[in-house]
């Protein structure tokens, strides 16, 4: 069944639940109550006007699409008095958490810029004041004029009030908020206020002295935009074939918008704050600019995790003309990942190892998994340098830089040979683990029995 | 093996304890791993979202929020009937799971259901102050829907 066929049903029984929606409607809009009976008399008639009216909402689906199905942790409701169905007691009563499983209150050093932040985000849309046609199609971000609007208002509830005017107040906060656009609207969307609690959760006040969050190092940034790129790639507009580089604007736009999520909006910024990394990755030409491709994030990446650095004081380095040998295998089950002659520190790793909700078994699989990913992620690369390889060999007329580049592509498939081996391993280390739970878990009931 | 660690075990056996009970994880433990998958998720990392997900579901099959976290990540890999599925699941256990009825009542209409107007008015209801992104996204589509009827009807 295609979208909305729906449609062509016997009429009658599409009015209840269609009221409903309508009802909720009607309340949220604060309409007048005449016009909800109005409109649900127009529905119960069920004539030919339901059809429009679902075709209506066909469109405003399609208009939703781009961002559906955010994931999220809400709790249970009544974690709130220490219900929490399933999971074991806790030693003392802890808050509930109602989003995005962020409950951890931890030490605050300015309680009302969370307090403020906090309401930003549960009252976003009592705060974006310019609501369009019933509130319905006004734009996605909060200005500075409105929230004055909110903070002047005699009628306005004290919590928007209070929120409102320590935004006003704080022109850093402000700085930080206030980075997205709507069209012509500059304010501040709602991932910007996720992103700012976030960091304040991470850090307090925008700073990063906790927890580093997805996005915000070097390899976790490159990573988040490698995942994105094709929704970032978006100079033609879809008219084009997509140029497979990701220019200034770009990312610029991207960072702005406020439909961008949180995370990406994170790494966005924090390569677009950090002009050397930016310049180390733009090396590649599109459409009449220069920007960066999916290769330069992938370099990047592997210098990033090479240098275990999580700040790019000197951006990634490019590769050698000749290849490095390979990093040294991981070792099996081992917590950290060593290679020769240096730590190699992942955040990621370091955030399996760092959750004490896992149980040792638990991170060694997650650990295991994401080393299998990285040696795809590497043979990927040495793939690709293997084919540029070709193309240069194409080209040479002279025998001895053709002889230097057979060199060359011997050490690759060398490289690729031992990366191979080491993704095998990996996996048998995996199925193994996986084995060995499943034993663990019928020797745990077996033993009940006892 | 200790008594309240075997008494544990023989509740989990009997059906009347979970296995974060047995291993003692806490609705707190579970709200960090659970912020893992979420940032997993927004990272674009859905495939890892998912296990963490799946770990959770497998731990304490009684939290409603952890089969609808899981659905919508299902939902972002394509897999629209698990979806489907790890909603319906999560409301088997809290039939006013705001995260659940958002998404299964958008989900729904998409696929031509019209069973999600009714999720989508129980999202609204479950969660009047807009406290889950679902929440926020059924109140925007139950407006923008009331929004659309009034102009076609010509009512205002």
């Amino acid at each position: 069944m295609g979208l909305f066929d729906f449609i062509g049903d016997a009429l009658g029984a599409l009015t209840s639940p269609f009221t409903a929606v309508l009802d909720a409607g009607t309340k949220l809009l604060g309409l007048p109550p005449a016009i909800g009976d109005a409109l649900k008399i127009a529905v119960g008639a069920a004539t030919g006007d339901v059809v429009i009216l679902m075709q209506g909402s066909t469109q405003l689906l399609k208009d939703l699409a781009a961002s559906s199905a955010e994931t999220e942790y809400a709790a249970q409701a009544d974690a709130a008095y220490g219900g929490a169905d399933g999971w074991a007691p806790a030693a003392a009563a802890e808050p509930p958490d109602v989003t995005g499983g962020t409950s951890d209150v931890e030490e605050d050093d300015d309680p009302e810029e969370r307090q403020a932040l906090e309401t930003l985000a549960r009252r976003f849309d009592d705060l974006n004041r310019d609501h369009g046609l019933f509130g319905a199609f006004g734009d996605k971000v909060i200005t500075e004029k409105e929230l004055r609007e909110t903070a002047e208002d005699p009628d306005a509830p004290l919590d928007l009030k209070r929120a409102a005017r320590y935004v006003l107040d704080h022109p850093d906060l402000m700085d930080r908020l206030l980075r997205s656009r709507d069209g012509s609207d500059q304010g501040i969307a709602r991932g910007d206020v996720d992103l700012a609690l976030a960091e304040h959760r991470a850090g307090g006040g925008g700073g990063t002295s906790g927890a580093v969050p997805a996005g915000g190092d070097t390899l976790s940034a490159l990573e988040t935009i490698l995942a994105s790129f094709d929704q970032l790639d978006t100079m033609t507009g879809g008219w084009l074939p997509a140029d497979k580089v990701l220019s200034q604007d770009e990312l610029q736009r991207a960072a702005g918008d406020a439909e961008t999520s949180p995370v990406l909006k994170r790494a966005l910024r924090y390569v677009l704050d950090h002009p050397d990394l930016l310049d180390s990755l733009s090396r590649s030409r599109g459409f009449e600019v220069s920007g960066i491709s999916r290769a330069d994030l992938q370099i990047g990446i592997e210098d990033a995790r090479r240098s275990g650095s999580t700040t790019p004081v000197s951006g990634p380095k490019r590769p050698t003309p000749k290849p490095a040998p390979g990093p040294a295998p991981a070792p099996s089950g081992g917590s950290t990942t060593s290679s020769s002659g240096g730590k190699t520190k992942d955040p990621s790793i370091t955030d399996i190892l760092n959750d004490k909700s896992l149980s040792i078994e638990e991170k060694i699989e997650m650990i295991l998994m994401v080393l299998e990913n990285r040696a795809d992620d590497q043979m990927l690369s040495v793939t690709r340098q293997m084919d540029q390889n070709d193309d240069k060999k194409t080209a040479k007329d002279d025998r001895k830089k053709v002889a230097k580049l057979d060199k060359v592509d011997r050490d690759l498939n060398f490289k690729m040979e031992r990366l191979m081996k080491r993704k095998e391993q990996l996996s048998n280390l995996l199925s193994t683990m996986e084995m060995k739970f499943a034993s663990m878990a019928q020797t745990a009931i077996a033993n009940m029995a006892r | 093996m200790r008594r309240d660690e075997r008494e544990r075990l023989q509740a989990f056996a009997r059906g009347e304890a979970t296995w974060a009970e047995v291993e003692g994880i806490t609705a707190a433990e579970a709200a960090r791993l659970a912020r893992t998958g979420v940032e997993l998720a927004q990272a674009g990392r859905f495939r890892e979202a998912a296990l963490v997900f799946e770990a959770m579901v497998e731990l304490n099959p009684r939290d409603a929020g952890a089969h609808a976290a899981l659905g919508t990540v299902y939902q972002k890999l394509g897999r629209t009937e698990d979806a489907v599925h790890a909603y319906g699941e999560a409301l088997a256990r809290d039939p006013r799971h705001p995260v659940a009825l958002g998404n299964r009542g958008e989900l729904l209409l998409r696929l031509g259901r019209r069973e999600g107007f009714g999720d989508v008015a129980a999202a609204v209801a479950a969660d009047p102050e807009g406290r889950t992104a679902a929440g926020r996204r059924a109140a925007r589509l139950a407006k923008a829907i009331t929004a659309d009827a009034v102009a076609r009807l010509g009512l205002q």
